[in-house]
C-alpha cells in the first residue's frame, strides 16, 4: 500500500511525519486514511493540534505502540461500560511521568486525543484530571483550575439542602 | 470516488442563529468533505469544523446509554452567530450545498473550464467562489459529471490554496466560544468573529488568552437573547476571568463526562460546588450519575441471582413508573429490608431499593443521587428474569 510514515500539517504550520502504525492508533488519521486509499499521498491537515502537542502525542504512542487495544474490545467494554467500575489509578509508570506535566499542557494533549480520538491517551487523561479533582474542597479545585466562583451562597445552599449534605460533600 | 458523505440543511434560520442538518459520516471525511464540496470554504471551515465536531459529539452520543433518551433531533449542529452577515453567508452555502446535494453532489449542469488552474468541469458555484478572480470558460453542457474542482485544488493547485490562504480572513472565520452541552441531545455552540490565527476549536482558552474582552462580551450577548427553539444556555461565566493560572476546567462536555465517569458521588459533589458550569452539567447528567452508581454496586448486581418474588415484583413497579421528583427518596426508604425475600444475600447498611437497571428503566440524575445519598442499593435484573 502507501509508504510507511504519513505526514501530518499541524495547527501552526508544520509539517510532521508520522510512522504508519502511530496514525492508525489515532482513528481520526485512521478514517482519514482509508477514505483517502488511492488517492496522492499528502499532508493531512490537523487544524486543532499544535505541533507541541502532537509530538507528546506521538511519544505516548511509540511507547503504548505494542500494546493490545483491539478495536473489538473496545467495543466491547463500551457496551458494558455502564457496568463497569472505573478506577482512576494509573498503573503504568511511563504514564505517571507522562502525566506529571503542567495542566495546561495535559488539558492540551487532553482536547487533542479527544480530536483525533486516541482512545488510551484520551482515557489516560481523563484519569489524571480526574485524580487531580479527587478529594479536594471546591476551593481548592477553583484555585487549581483557575476557576472563578461564580455561584452565590443561595444555590449552595439549595444545593446542600437538596442533598441533605454530609459533612464529606461541602 | 468518495460519494454521499455529507448532507448539509439549513432548518431554521433566524437572525442569530442557524441550525444545520449534518449527516454523520461528515466527521471522517472532513478533508475530503473539503474536496467534494469546495463551496464550503466560502461559509469558512470554522464553521463547517464546528459543525462537523457537534455532529461527531452527536453521534457518539447515540449509543446504548442514549437509548432510553428521545431526542431525535440529534443530529441537528446549532450553530450560534451573534453576527447576523454570517448567518445569510450559511444560509447561502447550504443552500448551495442542497443544490448540490439534490444534484447528487455538484453534478454539473454547466460546466466551467478554469484557464488559470488548467481545469475542467467545474461546477458553477465552484467556478464563481473556488475560482473567483480566475479565468474561466463555460463549456458545453454536460450530463451528471462530477465537479473536480476541489477534488484537485488541495492536491495540485498551488495558485488556489494561496487564494484560499489569503482569503480566510476575508471569509470572517467563525471561532468557538463555548460548547455546551444544555441536555443530551442539544449542543450549543456560540460562535463568534475573529482572527483565524487565535481560532482553536476545541480549546476555548486560546481565544481567552488573546482576546479576552470579546468572550466575556459575548456570553453576556447570547443570554438576553432567549433563544427559542433551543434549551436556555448558561455560559461559564468563569471563563471571561482571565488569570494566571491555569483555566482549565470548562472542558467540552463530552470531555467532562468522560472525567466524571472516573470520580465517587462525593467528589461529584464537590464539583458541583465549583462553578456554574459545572454544576449545571453534572445534574443534568444521568449517565455521570448512574457510572458513579454502578460503579459503586456493580458487586451486588452481578450477585443477583435471579429469584424474584411477589414483593420485589410491586417494587419493581414502582420503578418502572417514570420517576417523579420528591418520591424518590420515600421510595427508598420504604423499600427497607425485605429484600432478602428473594433469597439473595445483599449486605444492607442503611436501606434498601431494588431498582430495575436493564436498558429500559431508568431514572433521571436526580433519582440515581438520590438513591445514592440514601445508601441504597440497586440491584440488577434482567428483563427475561421475573416472568
Amino acid at each position: 500500500m502507501a509508504s510507511e510514515s504519513i505526514s501530518v500539517t499541524t495547527s501552526d504550520d508544520q509539517t510532521i511525519q508520522l510512522s504508519r502504525k502511530h496514525a492508525q492508533m489515532s482513528q481520526t488519521i485512521n478514517s482519514m486514511l482509508e477514505d483517502s486509499v488511492g488517492a496522492d499521498q499528502e499532508a493531512i491537515p490537523l487544524p486543532n493540534v499544535s505541533s507541541e502537542v502532537l509530538k507528546k502525542v506521538i511519544d505516548w504512542c511509540t511507547h503504548h505502540e505494542n500494546d493490545p487495544a483491539p478495536v473489538e474490545k473496545v467495543k466491547k467494554l463500551n457496551k458494558k461500560r455502564e457496568y463497569k467500575a472505573k478506577n482512576s489509578t494509573i498503573s503504568d509508570e511511563w504514564d505517571k511521568n507522562f502525566v506529571n506535566a503542567e495542566l495546561r499542557v495535559i488539558v492540551d494533549i487532553l482536547l487533542a486525543a479527544n480530536y483525533l480520538d486516541v482512545k488510551g491517551l484520551f482515557e489516560l487523561m481523563c484519569k489524571h484530571i480526574a485524580n487531580e479533582l479527587k478529594g479536594k474542597t471546591p476551593d481548592q479545585i477553583r484555585e487549581r483550575f483557575g476557576i472563578q466562583d461564580d455561584l452565590t451562597e443561595e444555590d449552595k445552599a439549595a444545593m446542600r439542602k437538596a442533598w441533605g449534605a454530609t459533612k464529606n460533600d461541602s | 470516488m468518495i460519494t454521499h458523505h455529507y448532507q448539509f440543511v439549513c432548518v431554521e434560520k433566524h437572525p442569530t442563529y442557524a441550525i444545520i442538518f449534518c449527516e454523520r459520516q461528515v466527521y471522517y471525511h472532513r478533508r475530503t468533505n473539503a474536496k467534494i464540496f469546495p463551496n464550503i470554504n466560502f461559509i469558512s471551515n470554522r464553521v463547517v469544523n464546528v459543525a462537523i465536531h457537534v455532529c461527531r459529539m452527536r453521534y457518539d452520543l447515540n449509543d446504548e446509554r442514549f437509548s432510553d433518551v428521545d431526542y431525535p433531533k440529534r443530529n441537528l449542529a446549532t450553530i450560534q452567530f451573534w453576527n447576523t452577515r454570517k448567518v445569510t453567508e450559511v444560509q447561502i452555502a447550504t443552500e448551495r450545498l442542497n443544490e448540490s446535494v439534490r444534484q447528487k453532489h455538484c453534478t454539473i449542469n454547466d460546466a466551467f473550464e478554469c484557464l488559470t488552474c488548467n481545469w475542467k468541469d467545474i461546477c458553477i458555484t465552484c467556478s464563481s467562489i473556488c475560482h473567483k478572480g480566475h479565468k474561466t470558460k463555460k463549456e458545453p453542457m454536460k450530463k451528471k459529471i462530477k465537479c473536480y474542482c476541489g477534488l484537485k485544488q488541495l492536491n495540485k493547485n498551488q495558485t488556489i490554496q494561496e487564494e484560499k490562504k489569503e482569503g480566510v480572513p476575508k471569509e470572517k472565520t467563525v471561532t468557538v466560544l463555548s460548547a455546551m452541552k444544555t441536555k443530551p441531545g442539544m449542543v450549543m455552540l456560540s460562535l463568534k468573529n475573529s482572527t483565524p490565527t487565535t481560532s482553536n476549536l476545541l480549546n476555548p482558552q486560546s481565544e481567552e488568552k488573546t482576546q479576552p474582552k470579546p468572550v466575556q462580551a459575548t456570553a453576556w450577548q447570547i443570554k438576553p437573547n432567549g433563544i427559542t427553539t433551543v434549551e436556555c444556555v448558561s455560559l461559564p461565566k468563569s471563563k471571561p476571568e482571565k488569570t494566571d493560572t491555569d483555566n482549565t476546567l470548562p472542558l467540552p462536555p463530552e470531555i467532562l463526562e468522560m472525567v466524571c465517569s472516573f470520580l465517587r458521588g462525593a467528589d461529584l459533589c464537590r464539583l458541583q460546588l465549583v462553578c456554574r458550569y459545572v454544576r449545571e452539567f453534572i445534574y443534568d447528567n444521568q449517565y455521570v450519575w448512574r457510572s458513579v452508581y454502578k460503579s459503586q454496586f456493580q458487586d451486588i448486581s452481578s450477585v443477583q441471582s435471579g429469584n424474584i418474588t411477589p414483593g420485589d415484583k410491586k417494587r419493581m413497579k414502582r420503578w418502572n413508573d417514570p420517576p417523579v421528583r420528591g418520591t424518590v427518596c420515600e421510595g427508598v426508604r420504604l423499600a427497607e429490608p425485605s429484600i432478602s425475600e428473594s433469597g439473595t444475600v445483599i449486605p444492607c447498611k442503611r436501606t434498601t431499593a431494588i431498582l430495575v437497571m436493564n436498558e429500559c428503566v431508568l431514572g433521571d440524575s436526580e433519582t440515581w443521587y438520590s438513591i445514592y445519598r440514601a445508601g441504597g442499593y440497586a440491584v440488577a435484573l434482567s428483563q427475561n428474569r421475573g416472568e
